[in-house]
């Protein structure tokens, strides 16, 4: 890697950013006058809208039969202008007028008419229309002022008929409250709303037309054949574009927060809000937040600037391009704007999940809750999402495809199903969606399901995660057979997953073991799947926990995921290393994260190996119903100490690892293709 | 020096047909065929060899691939520098190569010296001989008017000189340009031409297309003519003209066209 070609590379690419007068309108005038504009003109619409309501007159009609009856209530409309700023402007009118009319006609707001009974005071009619704004609020006004005459008739015949009346008025007891947030976790809390919204989509707003104007842009212009006439190697140039991009939206952060600094200022010293907090607040209670952030915020723009430049660099046009990441960018500001839901909050599962643990993150950044185990999950599957992006980048595009082919092919569903071309493979884009469109759908739809039915719930989702590639793989024609690796298994490698089943088994429960006595909290993260297993009743969690996820989740990574990537020039062990981490991602737990990547390992390993998902659908069936059954069968598991207490000294799990590893070896050279037992007696 | 053996370059198109029989829409199919088809030839230092064709014959991916923009499916492009050692590095080849053509346009929001100074940073020139190269340059080409405008406010003539430029800061030993002179006025082509000359009589490779055929006719010492991505014709001008019995190249263009099935584009 030439450093000095990179630098300058991005030179010419920031020059070349500064000096578009698009972007930089889109990016700095923006941000820098709509904030201010969006603030200050609501703040001066709502305080117009407070003063018209009181200083405006509102015209009310009073139907005059006797004097007497009206000159008693145009002394309390009188009245209403010292005591709450009402004005009214009081008009007889006949009884014959036509009510309505006048109302509509907006000659009247409201029209009082009373009907004199035998008590002492009069019925009141008020007409008014509240579809128009000037007749409800006078309406409402008329309202305030007739309810605290009563209240004020009501309180005079109490007290001349109760003799200590002054004594019974007084409160019975008396309430004081004290709150125990400090001032700066009461900010903290309003910043942590909004803070993360603001920075993701400062990020957002400035890579998408960077990341579109440094690729496809380039291509339109034509002055990417030029830079590859250079002698650049294809990694350079994409570093140097992804370089560009994030800086472009760390800059894009930092002219937002200067917007909203500056007028968060302002608010602070016109509101008197000054006043409030000066003295004891700390702001430095808020530095490791802040520098938090800042680093969270650099590598979430790396992220997001990769995942921009993958998609532009598929697009075809410039309008192409705003076409795929306009979808794309409303699916990452739901994701940003899920933090804000009350009840969402960071835990070990959401700390995987892209977009979502950033501002979540944030969030909790701001509200001064410091957990690191989860600041470090956030840190560290950032880093992950941002390597495997800028390894998709740097490897599936080189340039010769991007300039000279019709954009890079990723997405190949966006096609009638008569064109489809037969038995074609999906592409990296299609990855992507398939994989979108079931993590949306698990869980939002999924997440209902499993309220409503209960366990049925669960059920559903796995035929969810079933039928979205399946219907997607038959939509596109794909070649079903070597998709998902659709291959009658081979006897030794059915016999070798049975091994493999049991050393994984093993070595896992060491590992859970292990992680439980280091981290305590995860324990209750897992506590709800066991939860669940157990609801249903031993037949039903067979097939709901053992059956179904051997079919659906092998038909979704082992099948679609690794049946895409392995036709893909992707060398096979990073083929094998993304099945296994997609897998492990996918259960949104940290624990499961840990030992479903080496099950995931492991899986991916027998289906290179036999080219069979038959073989993977058997250890995955094995091993789920193996936990089911221990789950319902406590009686055999107590007898087995291993798997009721899992291991208790150094001495277990040194043990038990060199049966899971000496199991997993034999399953290894039972099934094994190349260097196998039975591999050498078939070749002769 | 550049050998070029057996080269072939592969697509995929899609064809629109109308598919009257199952429904009025047009429906798409792919197509695979050959840009460039088994084609060898060699241009030697000190030559300017003509790449001819009618539209859509595969001069232009063939020049792409001679420029290693481009990797060919089958063949192989052998590429050698001054002292006639062979390069294998596609990035070192780049260094060799000067290329031009209609599809290299240029960033319009930097001026020709901001854009010559960070070309010479990539290629890795030093700094006291970049700044004596773009003197050279801006003398040679006369750009001294328009140097420090923005590529933009250029031009279609001075933008062509400022991509020629492009071309000469590494001072490569092969140049492949792709139709240079193609919409130019008489002043400019001849300058581009004169260029082209100067550059081949000082020891370099040149390698050109062109439809114009008086110019080929006036500058090239050899001439590969190539149509649907197959030679049809590789010799001197003279030669050529004399083996259809024309005495310009523009008729010998038309005789090899017609022989070979007429320009049904």
């Amino acid at each position: 890697m030439n450093k000095k070609i990179i630098f300058t590379l991005l030179k010419k690419e920031m020059v070349d950013i500064f000096r578009d007068t698009k972007t930089i309108i889109i990016t700095i005038i923006v941000p820098l006058i709509l904030y201010p504009l969006v603030f200050l003109g609501s703040m001066l619409i709502t305080s117009n809208i407070m003063r018209e309501a009181t200083v405006k007159t509102y015209k009310v009609g009073i139907v005059n039969e006797s004097d007497k009856e009206s000159a008693v209530l145009k002394s309390l409309l009188g009245d209403a202008l010292e005591e709450y700023e009402y004005h009214f402007d009081v008009k007889d009118i006949g009884t014959s007028d036509d009510f309505e009319q006048s109302i509509r006609d907006g000659e009247l707001d409201a029209i009082i008419s009373y009907k004199i009974t035998e008590s002492e005071y009069f019925d009141i009619n008020i007409y008014s229309m509240s579809s128009a704004n000037k007749s409800s609020t006078c309406k409402s006004m008329l309202e305030k002022v007739f309810e605290d005459y009563g209240d004020k008739i009501v309180d005079e015949r109490l007290k001349n008929s109760i003799e200590d009346y002054e004594l019974l008025k007084t409160d019975p007891f008396e309430i004081t409250y004290k709150d125990f947030s400090s001032k700066e976790e009461t900010t903290g809390m309003l910043i942590g709303y909004i803070m993360p919204f603001m920075m993701i989509i400062s990020v957002l707003m400035g890579a998408f037309t960077v990341a579109i104007d440094v690729s496809v842009g380039e291509k339109e212009r034509g002055t990417l054949e030029t830079l590859i006439t250079l002698p650049i190697g294809n990694t350079h140039m994409m570093i140097s574009k992804f370089l560009a991009v994030s800086i472009f939206a760390l800059f894009s952060v930092f002219i937002n927060i200067c917007s909203f600094a500056l007028m968060g200022i302002y608010l602070f010293n016109s509101m008197a809000l000054a006043e409030t907090f000066v003295g004891e607040f700390k702001f430095t209670q808020f530095i490791p937040s802040i520098l938090l952030m800042i680093v969270v915020i650099v590598l979430f723009s790396m992220f997001v600037s990769a995942l921009c430049l993958c998609v532009d660099f598929t697009a075809k046009s410039v309008k192409e391009a705003n076409n795929f990441t306009t979808p794309m960018m409303l699916l990452l500001m739901t994701g940003a704007g899920l933090s804000a839901l009350p009840g969402v909050k960071l835990n070990f599962g959401l700390a995987i999940v892209p977009i979502l643990n950033v501002s979540l993150l944030i969030k909790e950044l701001f509200m001064l809750n410091l957990n690191p185990y989860l600041i470090a999950i956030v840190f560290f599957s950032t880093m992950i999402h941002t390597i495997i992006a800028i390894y998709i980048m740097t490897k599936v595009f080189s340039s010769e495809d991007i300039l000279f082919t019709e954009g890079v092919r990723s997405v190949r569903i966006f096609e009638k199903r008569a064109n489809m071309k037969e038995k074609q493979i999906p592409g990296v884009g299609d990855i992507v969606l398939v994989f979108a469109i079931m993590f949306l759908i698990s869980c939002f739809a999924g997440g209902y399901v499993i309220l409503r039915f209960g366990f049925a719930g669960y059920a559903l989702t796995q035929l969810i995660i079933f039928l979205v590639p399946a219907i997607y793989a038959w939509y596109m024609k794909t070649d079903f057979k070597n998709l998902f690796s659709l291959q009658k298994p081979g006897v030794k490698e059915m016999i070798g997953a049975v091994f493999f089943v049991a050393g994984s088994y093993i070595i896992n429960t060491v590992i859970v073991s292990i992680l439980y006595n280091l981290i305590p909290t995860l324990a209750s993260d897992n506590e709800s799947l066991a939860n669940a297993v157990s609801l249903g009743g031993f037949i039903p969690s067979l097939i709901v926990v053992g059956i179904l996820p051997a079919i659906a989740e092998e038909t979704a990574f082992r099948g679609f995921l690794y049946g895409t990537l392995k036709n893909k020039k992707i060398p096979a062990l990073a083929t094998c290393i993304i099945t296994a981490v997609v897998f492990a991602a996918y259960h949104m737990n940290l624990l499961q994260f840990i030992y479903v990547t080496i099950m995931g390992l492991i899986m991916s390993y027998m289906i290179y190996n036999s080219k069979s998902i038959f073989v993977t659908v058997l250890f995955h069936l094995l091993n789920n119903s193996f936990s089911v059954f221990l789950e319902y069968h406590k009686e055999i598991s107590a007898k087995i100490p291993f798997f009721s207490d899992g291991v208790r000294d150094i001495k277990d799990v040194f043990i038990y690892t060199v049966i899971g590893i000496a199991l997993l070896l034999l399953g290894f050279f039972i099934s094994d293709n190349k260097i196998g037992l039975f591999a050498k007696k078939k070749n002769v | 020096m550049i050998k070029v053996e057996n080269v072939s370059k592969q697509f995929t198109r899609n064809i629109k047909k109308n598919d009257s029989k199952k429904s009025g829409f047009k429906s798409k199919t792919k197509e695979e065929f050959f840009a460039v088809n088994d084609v060898s030839f060699e241009a030697r230092s000190g030559e300017i060899l003509g790449i001819l064709g009618p539209n859509g014959a595969g001069k232009t991916t063939l020049l792409r691939m001679l420029a290693s923009l481009m990797t060919p499916n089958s063949g192989n492009i052998s590429i050698f520098d001054s002292n006639n050692n062979i390069i294998e590095d596609t990035v070192e080849k780049k260094k060799h190569i000067g290329y031009l053509s209609g599809n290299t346009k240029l960033y319009n929001r930097f001026s020709t010296r901001e854009m010559l100074k960070i070309l010479s940073d990539i290629y890795q020139i030093d700094k006291d001989e970049a700044d004596k190269r773009i003197a050279y340059i801006e003398e040679v080409l006369s750009m001294q008017a328009f140097m420090d405008n923005r590529i933009e406010k250029l031009s279609t003539g001075q933008t062509q000189r400022a991509n020629i430029a492009r071309c000469l800061i590494h001072s490569p030993e092969i140049y492949i340009f792709d139709e240079p002179t193609l919409g130019l006025d008489v002043i400019s082509s001849d300058a581009i031409v004169d260029f082209m000359k100067k550059e081949k009589e000082s020891g370099k490779t040149v390698l050109y297309s062109t439809h114009y055929m008086e110019e080929a006719q006036y500058l090239c010492d050899n001439i590969f003519m190539i149509y649907k991505g197959k030679k049809i014709a590789y010799g001197t001008p003279e030669e050529l003209m004399k083996e259809t019995g024309t005495n310009n190249l523009r008729d010998t263009f038309k005789k090899l066209i017609l022989r070979e099935g007429g320009n049904d584009e």
